[in-house]
């Protein structure tokens, strides 16, 4: 009788731990997902969703991408570097249209801090290559192409068409594209009715909803060193993060660092920091590309707070080579940092 | 010291426990002592969470402080933190002492305070770069 007794009330409490012990342990309610687009990683999150339509989406998604690189790859085969070559293409569809006035308005938005037709700048520091040489060009050959002021404005613009008369004007809209990619794969979710999912690509990403009570968390990579994160900050739904920085793409030449990122006033590549980051917030137009384009005025930016505002962005730091950080006060109320004390000093402007 | 009314003699003599009764202690004896391994010997945190009302705040462990939260003190010494002073009537909260490992929290229920020691390596969904 008394074993029975305690036997089964062993037995219930075996099975409650049991039970709270598998539960514990239990991630199915995320799904992830990794794919390699042009060289770059894409990463879903998915929390609570269909495996189906989740699959489904991430199809999608890729598919959109694939056909943007055939259309927008700077020196391979594709629309734009056809462009580039001849500075005229008639075979042009209305989405090509579309982003190029997209490219556009965020080049007049950004006073041409960000600026998509400095291909040429970018493919005599040599990185239009897969392979980056590690190339220093020529003041004077950086200095005639700064001299015909490459813009978008300077094209001529039709429903089927773009067209220069600057023969130094190169697209190239690197500096856009995986934020076009987020803004590409919120519409998808949007469409497929998918409420929580993190994408990440190349480092860009976009908070769709949450997991559960929680918001999705997000780690920053110290840009001195790959292996320590910098920062740690929780995402409100429907929220973007970007940064650019000298660390991902660049090459060392007499001691000094060249990155991907040339600074479109002066043609230069390098700048007085190391990584510029910007959280979009939610409710923002084009919130992925806001994410991407934003952060290259900052990066090369001589006056931060005028260029925050010029640009209306309240969440912002920058991390310079002496280990600075100069963050804003709404970002530096939210962020948590994760370096080891002494690494880094931080301001709040 | 009696067990359902029957003393431990009583229950050994009568032979009341069968081989599974044993498996069953065995086990729950086995995941005890294996919790207990797991929780004295979890990693060292990297910082603090404080969460006082509805507010949740970040620390460094790695400095020496003491922070101030109206009627609590709370002080961090290089690694490890605890509530130094406290207006609550037990004292529960500053009898608890240092805390230095991953997950490790204080808590004072009349001040709805908390201190806990969290990880930088955990917890995240994503890496921006």
């Amino acid at each position: 009788m008394l074993a029975k007794r305690l036997s089964k009330l062993l037995f219930k409490y075996f099975s409650i731990f049991l039970l709270l012990l598998i539960n514990s342990c239990s991630n199915s309610n995320f799904y992830e997902h990794k794919v390699l687009i042009y060289g770059t990683i894409l990463e879903f999150k998915f929390y609570d969703t269909n495996l189906d339509q989740a699959n489904q989406a991430i199809d999608q998604i890729v598919d959109k991408l694939n056909d943007l690189n055939k259309k927008f790859h700077p020196w391979e085969k594709s629309l734009i570097s056809e462009f580039n070559q001849t500075h005229q293409i008639n075979n042009c569809d209305q989405e090509f249209i579309k982003i190029i006035k997209i490219a556009k308005n965020y080049e007049n938005v950004t006073h041409s801090q960000f600026n998509p037709a400095i291909g040429k700048l970018i493919e005599i520091w040599g990185f239009h290559e897969d392979i980056i040489k590690g190339q220093v060009p020529d003041e004077e050959d950086i200095n005639k192409i700064l001299a015909t002021q490459p813009s978008l404005n300077q094209l001529l613009i039709t429903d089927h068409s773009i067209s220069t008369d600057n023969a130094s004007l190169k697209i190239d809209l690197g500096g856009m594209i995986k934020g076009l990619a987020l803004d590409i794969a919120k519409q998808t979710y949007q469409d497929m009715g998918i409420k929580n999912v993190l994408t990440n690509f190349g480092g860009n990403i976009y908070a769709h909803g949450k997991p559960d009570k929680r918001l999705w968390e997000v780690a920053i990579q110290n840009p001195h060193n790959n292996k320590l994160l910098l920062a740690k900050l929780k995402m409100q739904p429907g929220s973007a993060i970007g940064t650019s920085g000298d660390y991902e793409k660049y090459f060392i030449h007499n001691h000094q660092k060249y990155s991907h990122l040339i600074n479109p006033k002066n043609g230069q590549a390098f700048s007085s920091y190391s990584s510029a980051t910007v959280l979009i917030n939610p409710n923002e137009n084009d919130i992925g590309i806001k994410s991407d384009v934003f952060s290259k005025p900052l990066y090369f930016s001589e006056n931060l707070v005028e260029t925050s505002k010029s640009l209306q962005l309240n969440h912002f730091f920058t991390t310079d080579h002496k280990n600075q950080i100069f963050i804003s006060k709404s970002f530096a109320d939210e962020i948590i940092w994760l370096f080891n004390e002494g690494d880094f000093i931080v301001e709040v402007i | 010291m009696k067990l359902f009314g029957y003393s431990m003699r009583e229950i050994l003599l009568l032979k009341l426990f069968k081989l599974g009764d044993f498996l069953i202690f065995f086990i729950f004896i086995t995941i005890i002592i294996l919790a207990l391994n797991y929780y004295f010997h979890l990693p060292k945190g990297d910082y603090l969470e404080i969460s006082h009302g509805n507010e949740i705040k970040h620390y460094s462990l790695f400095q020496n402080k003491i922070l101030i939260f109206d009627e609590i003190e709370v002080e961090i010494n290089m690694g490890k933190a605890r509530i130094k002073k406290s207006n609550c009537a037990n004292q529960y909260c500053i009898m608890q002492g240092w805390i230095s490992k991953i997950n490790h929290s204080v808590v004072c229920i009349p001040n709805l305070f908390k201190i806990s020691i969290k990880s930088k390596m955990l917890s995240y969904d994503s890496t921006n770069y």
